[in-house]
């Protein structure tokens, strides 16, 4: 058998099972997220189908797929059927690039546990990790904008149209922090492919949340914007636009939207285990538990997604805006030319002078954005009796 | 004076007269009768000229006197803020007669009169925008007059499938031809009406037209916004309710008293305990009894509780349409703790009628002191945290601070009471300005705000369930001994007991129970502080058993016309916003 097939047969493989594995994180994370919501809020949450539940996505998934999919009569006729389409291969495709696990050596060929990896065969045959591996990955999440938009304006509704406005605008402008955030990282490991970014943080001996800790709150922030999660999740901010862009769809074209956002999720807390929390490595170098530690980083930001949600209301439209141009991508690119320069003349202290920085710049942005809130917030003139008592002298009272 | 017309030419002397008697007299009801000519002279002269400011219209209302010469009368409610004068006008009208709308002194007349108008068919000359408000537009007669049949809708059965059939046929066919804005398009004189035109011209301008509602999440039941949008921001809005509109004041004509009562429950539902107090109040006043103090201070403990209530249906609703689904099921959880109480008092959770003509249905059962104590004491670390969610949150406060500004001038021209007007710095609360119950013996503050946005209105009403605490501790601490109801057996039940052993008292069950009391002839209006501001029942007797007419004067339904007023300007996120901070209730809206 010529070596050329026996690395597509390893890669099919390596395909399935990572999809696989990719697509049960979007039912489980979907039980995780009733279950911890749920736990949050003095609730039991899904407990009847399955053990503690654990069944209740699947059968959420079948009763979609059962019902009947309705097309408003003024929708668009091409458009309006494969909008969530548009949504849902980005967004499966975005995971091609991430390493899960370190070289596996089988006999006489290794190969990395990440679908566009390298591969080395027998005989001197070797395929590299993609190159840009991060530009498709960004390139990717920005695509699935269109399916957003295109939902939303073809399903002829107001409530959908406004999602959908208020979603393109969003993601395009939290595209930018995104990249920008990430570009301290890339530095750092001087290489566009994840796998070195992950082998350049066990290099260092530090994960890069410490010396670009400002990078990782703008990507965290970015990222759930680019997500549309709470308190991002204006598009479909369902008090107000009563589901936003996917208010007209039903069925499997709506459980299409929903898986989509989850592997969303799923994709840019990858992302982040990558970039900032060391990757799949963690105590030990034995390949096989590789993908456990990275499953376990994941479960973090994926908590953490659902722990924001659970605490925080929603900004507003132009607030989120703001946030974006005026904070965030300023920030990200001070962020930026600090890590440039700091590389450019100490690079042998790199680590320590950029987590001294990150620790200043954060400290300035933290005051600086509770004075902006104070300043466009305090317009006392004089001293009514509710504001008088509160919320400080609540402290004393209780 | 309340006796004689006032004419056009009484107007000066007249004034001279109140003015008089508001020196001697302060917070005392004056009464006037006025000639229908004569209204619109005599309100601008009480409202700009005279010094008397009477700033504030509280309500407009009508009664069909079906037999009388002139066949209706207009009351009109006003009062002057914060000196606590009160004032009635009564207009005779006859039927097919036009009265001057006051909409060019009091704003919030608007709806009022197109309410009356929409009720009685008492049309208004120069009111901008009169049609109906509460019936769809082309409903057919007016259904408060006397004359306008009851209606029922008729079960349906295998014999009579045809009947039911052609009924639902013809009622279907009252809708057809009515456009997107509820209009009716083909000959009637409504389609030419300012509302429909106002956003008819914003379409033609290439503006957005967004319906928000009836059935919208964050419209607090079946309110209907229709927005003119720029963009994402509002140009205009126009309100349409309605919807739930239940007919409760028609159908409180066909009851007697006590049994009226139960329907009060239905108006405000979140806070029905309120309800009943106010219609209570009202009926004792006809009838002219004081309820014994335990009664007093248990209604109070109540009222105070319901207020709590209420309150945290608004603060978990309101955060929750703010993006805060956590502090919702919190509220509500809390929440349930006062429904327990209300259970475990009635039996029932929220249509309690508890508070009862002549004092209160029951006392209290064993238990409820230690529930209520319970509360009082796991409730303010509640709260605590509950500021510590939301008060200095900063995108809590980036959606509330700023939005929905209402200056004070405009407040009280649309006569928005309760935690809006104190938000804006008026300290307006009828329990103190004129205390009723038992409200005098009970120490509390009136929380006020100064930017009158929607946060000021969220720190005044998480500081009114602070001040409810501390009157329902008070009239917990100081519950007096002795009776909790009049003991006149010709309006209240005789005991249980009692029946086995008493004539008398078995003969008294019978008629108080089959055709209630008999008041005497006359009218009441006594008002109180619900949760969303200044509410009261007008009752109106005609010596039998059964109201002659019942109104209910509800806060949201001055408060929500200001709404309009509040978005311009803001984003569509912002209507949410200050929808919540309204905190209406449709079902008092509508009634």
């Amino acid at each position: 058998m010529p070596e050329i097939v026996i690395f597509l047969l390893i890669k099919l493989v390596m395909t399935i099972v990572i999809f696989a594995l990719w697509m049960t994180m979007v039912p489980f994370m979907i039980w995780l997220e009733r279950k911890v919501i749920a736990d949050i809020q003095i609730r039991i949450g899904p407990n009847r189908v399955g053990p503690f539940g654990l069944l209740q996505p699947i059968a959420d998934a079948l009763k979609l797929i059962m019902k009947e999919d309705i097309t408003p009569a003024k929708a668009d006729k091409l458009i309006y059927p494969i909008a969530p389409a548009l949504l849902m291969v980005p967004a499966l495709l975005a995971i091609a690039v991430i390493p899960i696990g370190g070289m596996v050596t089988i006999g006489e060929r290794s190969f990395t546990l990440q679908i566009m990896g390298e591969y080395r065969g027998p005989n001197g045959f070797f395929v590299p990790e993609l190159d840009a591996g991060i530009l498709l990955s960004l390139a990717l999440s920005s695509l699935g904008v269109y399916g957003v938009v295109l939902a939303g304006w073809s399903s002829a509704n107001k409530y959908s149209l406004l999602g959908g406005m208020r979603s393109s605008a969003q993601m395009l402008s939290y595209e930018l922090p995104l990249g920008v955030a990430l570009v301290g990282p890339l530095l750092l490991a001087s290489s566009l492919r994840l796998n070195e970014v992950v082998n350049a943080q066990s290099n260092f001996g530090i994960w890069f949340i410490i010396p670009q800790f400002v990078g990782f709150i703008i990507f965290l922030m970015s990222g759930t914007a680019e997500v549309n999660r709470a308190p991002f999740d204006l598009p479909e901010a369902e008090q107000e636009l009563i589901g936003g862009y996917h208010t007209e769809y039903s069925s499997f074209r709506f459980a299409m939207f929903f898986m989509a956002e989850y592997l969303n999720m799923v994709t840019i807390s990858a992302l982040a285990v990558t970039f900032f929390l060391g990757g799949y490595r963690l105590f030990t170098d034995i390949v096989w538990l590789q993908p456990i530690w990275f499953a376990l980083k994941l479960m973090l930001f994926l908590y953490l997604f659902v722990w924001i949600r659970g605490t925080w209301p929603r900004v507003r439209y132009d607030q989120l805006m703001a946030l974006g141009w005026k904070v965030s991508l300023p920030l990200a690119l001070v962020n930026l030319a600090i890590t440039a320069i700091v590389l450019a003349y100490v690079p042998k202290r790199a680590v320590l002078v950029l987590t001294i920085t990150s620790i200043v710049l954060i400290t300035i942005a933290y005051y600086g954005s509770s004075y902006n809130i104070r300043r466009s917030t305090d317009m006392t003139a004089r001293s009514g009796y509710a504001r008088r008592h509160l919320p400080e002298s609540e402290e004393t009272r209780i | 004076m309340a006796n004689t017309l006032v004419t056009k030419d009484l107007i000066p002397q007249t004034i001279q007269d109140i003015a008089q008697k508001a020196q001697t007299l302060e917070g005392k009801e004056i009464h006037l009768r006025a000639e229908k000519e004569a209204i619109l002279h005599l309100c601008q002269a009480l409202r700009n000229d005279s010094g008397l400011n009477y700033n504030f219209l509280s309500d407009i209302t009508a009664v069909d006197y079906y037999t009388a010469e002139s066949r209706f009368e207009l009351v009109y409610r006003m009062y002057s803020i914060p000196e606590g004068r009160r004032l009635w006008i009564k207009v005779p009208v006859g039927i097919d007669q036009e009265v001057d709308t006051v909409t060019s002194v009091w704003k919030n007349a608007d709806w009022m009169e197109r309410e009356v108008f929409d009720m009685f068919g008492i049309r208004f000359s120069g009111h901008p925008d009169l049609r109906r408000i509460l019936m769809p537009a082309n409903w057919i007669g007016h259904p408060l007059r006397k004359d306008h049949p009851i209606g029922s809708e008729e079960v349906q059965f295998t014999v009579n499938t045809g009947d039911i059939t052609s009924q639902i046929e013809f009622l279907n066919s009252r809708f057809e031809g009515m456009d997107f804005f509820g209009y009716v398009e083909r000959g009637s004189e409504l389609n030419t009406l300012y509302g429909a035109e106002k956003m008819k011209k914003y379409e033609e301008e290439g503006k957005i037209i967004l319906n928000m509602g009836p059935q919208h999440p964050s419209t607090h039941g079946v309110l209907r916004v229709i927005l003119a949008l720029e963009g994402e921001t509002i140009v205009d809005a126009d309100l349409d309710i309605g919807y739930l509109h239940t007919g409760i004041e028609k159908q409180a004509e066909q009851l007697i008293y006590q049994q009226a009562l139960t329907l009060t429950d239905r108006m405000d539902y979140v806070s029905p305990l309120m309800n009943n107090l106010g219609y209570s109040m009202s009926v004792e006043k006809i009838l002219g009894v004081e309820v014994p103090p335990r009664g007093q201070y248990l209604r109070v403990l109540l009222a105070e509780l319901t207020r709590i209530g209420s309150h945290l249906v608004w603060l978990g609703t309101h955060a929750l349409e703010i993006g805060a689904v956590t502090v919702f099921l919190y509220c509500f959880q809390d929440r349930e703790l006062l429904l327990d109480i209300f259970e475990l008092l009635s039996g029932q959770r929220m249509m309690t009628s508890w508070i009862n003509i002549g004092g209160l249905r029951d006392d209290i059962p064993e238990g409820f002191t230690h529930a209520v104590k319970n509360f009082l004491e796991v409730f303010p670390p509640r709260l605590k945290e509950y500021h510590t969610l939301l008060t200095n949150n900063p995108i809590w406060l980036k959606r509330t601070k700023g939005i929905g500004y209402l200056s004070l001038e405009d407040a009280l021209d649309y006569g928005v009471s309760g935690p809006i007007l104190r938000a804006a710095g008026m300290e307006f609360d009828v329990r103190k300005t004129w205390p009723y119950s038992a409200y005098s013996d009970f120490e509390f503050d009136i929380p006020t705000g100064e930017n009158s946005d929607v946060y000021d209105r969220y720190l005044v009403r998480m500081e009114e369930m602070r001040q409810s605490l501390r009157i329902a501790e008070q009239a917990l601490a100081k519950l007096p001994e002795g009776d909790y109801r009049i003991e006149d057996y010709k309006i209240v039940l005789p005991p249980r007991q009692r029946l086995d052993v008493s004539m008398e008292s078995l003969i008294h069950h019978f008629l108080v129970a089959t055709q209630g009391f008999l008041p005497p002839k006359g009218d009441a209006y006594v008002s109180y502080e619900g949760p969303r501001g200044e509410t009261g029942y007008y009752i109106v007797s005609d010596g039998s058993g059964k109201p002659y007419r019942m109104h209910m004067r509800s806060p949201s339904f001055s408060a929500l016309q200001s709404m309009p007023l509040m978005v311009r300007g803001h984003y569509v996120s912002d209507v949410i916003s200050v929808l919540g901070s309204v905190d209406m209730i449709m079902g008092e809206v509508d009634r």
